[in-house]
């Protein structure tokens, strides 16, 4: 059996050299991904309209911009989205695609489930979406220093190797240790899920940080932060 | 599945991370050391005098040639041109690639092409090989501009071209864009395949450049040479496989200012890179590997002026070879000159001394059956091109006393 014969997962952990996704899927995914990020901003911003007619409608505007976005070539906003800004990161849309599925089912955002059936000290942190909303702060910003070469190591680069994975694999399903509830908080399905895609596709770019973490939601990171400090403060 | 002790959940994740731990340390001990193509020591030996100063000593570059490679009709700007060798298998000798169009980054600017044919000497007539439109409809996002190729043969004897695609914004927003040869035909005998954009930054990929000719290996990879210029400026090193896989980014320089560094191979894994400089220094920079490329550090300055203006390099027979704009400001000159080390050039001749104000400017160099080519850019407007031949010390000094 060649190495190019071997199945994805088997070839990630052995390649001499760092997996990249298939070219042919790209433009397929950015199209998907662009249509599920913008549709679940649209829906977001028009749930704050105070008439009635816009809330109504924002389902329809909505689908309307993924439709727009889903369009392949010049006519379609993904392939402009796509000159500036590439493709959203899986993360971006794994947390779209959660939000439009909660408002389709017309339930609230979760911020922190109960588990049934565990104990009060059992119970996840109720900080769990702040704390992975820092973390991801925080390697937004590493990130974004690695790009202009201040930091000693090529942290970018360093995002192709296993190793990277293994330890984000680590941080990802580690908490589920101590609080077997843990996996069903709002953060650590949508964790998992995007590891579990990105290990068997290597979307979007073959490189780790990309899948979990783009510049724009690097910026919606620090707006949620913003605005839970200021609920907390009772702004 | 229900993990009932936190002993068992414990084991579950530690030999899940251990295993794929285990995985890249396998990895990385299966992964073969970067090493300079040998050919490039000896590539263009066309003298029986051994490598360095011996060689230098026993003879002289002469030029024999020059003059301009044909411009696509009607189009009134050229710049940054790359020469590619071919196997002598080919009917072609030497590919010429720039980027041509109404002017630098204009919208209708092209990937421009011209072969050198192997019996005739002459170039062929030029064609527009790669645009914006298709390079972005290929890769499902649009693309604004296109400009410095940089073209590259595999170990298969496969060509490849890596050209600057810009997103939203001048020649910072540029992406690296690598592209393949596709099979031949009458109709299309040049058509080229985007086989991807190269994953080189988080924030939006943006600001990656390529310019300078790449470094074969003795594995049929090679090393491209690329910089950042999105307000700092430093360069990397990329390493690919032999089929143009990305491998390995290394950065070259930790200076801010340096950027499109030509690769020059000492040895096998003691490289050096020359680097344009970007701020008010007026000098080649230098940084130097002596592990293949692992771990670069700056290595000062080349006593050579420089006015912030690309170079190019080469190996052959024993010496390294620099082209560049030998002042402080202005690129109304071009120069020459070799070096045993490096880092102690001499100069050799000037290729063009023209008066302040008119531009010569980003050189490339190859060897082709023996003889050495230099194209660089002939005030924006067209490409032009020198050929060298190595005369050997006993046949100059015989032709000298022949009547």
């Amino acid at each position: 059996m060649n190495v190019a014969d071997w199945p994805d997962w088997m070839r990630m952990v052995q390649a001499a050299a760092p997996l990249l996704p298939q070219p042919s899927f790209l433009p397929l995914l950015r199209q998907a991904g662009w249509a599920l990020v913008l549709a679940a901003l649209v829906s977001a911003a028009l749930q704050g309209f105070g008439t009635h007619w816009i809330r109504d409608k924002a389902g329809l505007l909505a689908l309307a911009c993924a439709l727009w976005a889903g369009v392949p070539g010049p006519w379609g906003l993904s392939y402009w989205l796509g000159l500036a800004f590439q493709t959203p990161s899986l993360m971006a849309m794994v947390l779209s695609l959660q939000y439009l599925w909660q408002r389709l089912t017309q339930r609230k955002w979760p911020q922190n489930v109960q588990t049934p059936g565990l104990a009060a000290t059992q119970q996840p942190s109720p900080c769990w979406p702040c704390r992975y909303a820092v973390l991801g702060m925080v390697l937004g910003w590493l990130l974004l220093l690695d790009t202009f070469a201040y930091l000693a190591l090529a942290l970018y680069a360093w995002g192709f190797s296993p190793l990277a994975y293994a330890l984000l694999f680590v941080l990802a399903i580690g908490p589920w240790v101590m609080a077997p509830g843990y996996l069903q908080t709002a953060p650590a399905p949508a964790l998992l899920v995007v590891l579990a895609v990105f290990g068997l596709t290597r979307w979007p770019t073959g490189n780790v940080w990309d899948a979990l973490l783009d510049p724009w939601l690097f910026v919606g990171l620090h707006i949620y932060l913003f605005a839970r400090y200021r609920a907390h403060r009772g702004d | 599945m229900h993990f009932p002790s936190r002993w068992l959940r414990t084991g579950v994740v530690l030999g899940i991370a251990g295993v794929l731990c285990l995985a890249d340390t396998a990895r990385r001990a299966q992964r073969v050391p970067a090493r300079a193509h040998p050919e490039v020591q000896i590539q263009g030996m066309v003298s029986d005098q051994p490598p360095g100063e011996a060689a230098m000593a026993g003879g002289h570059w002469e030029r024999v040639g020059q003059g301009h490679i044909p411009m696509p009709q009607g189009v009134p700007a050229a710049h940054a041109s790359a020469l590619v060798t071919l196997p002598t298998t080919h009917p072609s000798a030497l590919l010429a690639f720039w980027f041509a169009g109404d002017r630098e980054s204009a919208p209708n600017v092209q990937i421009a092409m011209s072969a050198l044919d192997r019996k005739s000497g002459t170039w062929s007539v030029p064609r527009m090989v790669v645009d914006r439109w298709d390079v972005a409809a290929q890769l499902g996002f649009g693309v604004r501009r296109l400009g410095n190729p940089v073209a590259w043969l595999d170990g298969q004897g496969q060509v490849h071209l890596f050209v600057v695609a810009t997103g939203l914004g001048g020649w910072a927003a540029g992406r690296v864009v690598h592209l393949q040869h596709t099979a031949a035909s009458t109709e299309a005998p040049w058509a080229w395949k985007a086989v991807a954009v190269l994953p080189l930054s988080w924030l939006w990929n943006t600001s990656y450049l390529v310019r300078t000719a790449p470094l074969p290996l003795s594995d049929g990879g090679m090393v491209l040479p690329a910089y950042f210029e999105l307000g700092r400026k430093y360069p990397v090193a990329l390493r690919l496989d032999a089929q143009g896989g990305l491998w390995d980014v290394a950065p070259v320089s930790s200076r801010g200012h340096l950027l499109q560094p030509a690769l020059l191979a000492m040895g096998e894994r003691d490289w050096l890179a020359l680097m344009r400089d970007g701020g008010p220094g007026g000098r080649i920079r230098l940084a130097r590997t002596r592990d293949g490329g692992e771990q670069w550090a700056d290595a000062g300055d080349l006593p050579l002026d420089n006015p912030d203006a690309s170079v190019a390099t080469l190996t052959a027979g024993g010496q390294h070879l620099l082209v560049y704009n030998p002042q402080k400001s202005g690129r109304n000159r071009l120069r020459m000159a070799s070096s045993v080390d490096g880092t102690r050039w001499s100069d050799l001749v000037d290729l063009e001394n023209g008066p302040p104000g008119r531009e010569y400017s980003y050189p490339a160099m190859a060897m082709v059956d023996g003889q050495l080519w230099v194209s660089y850019t002939d005030q924006r407007q067209s490409i032009a091109w020198q050929r060298f031949a190595w005369v050997p010390q006993a046949l100059a000094a015989s032709s000298k006393g022949s009547p």
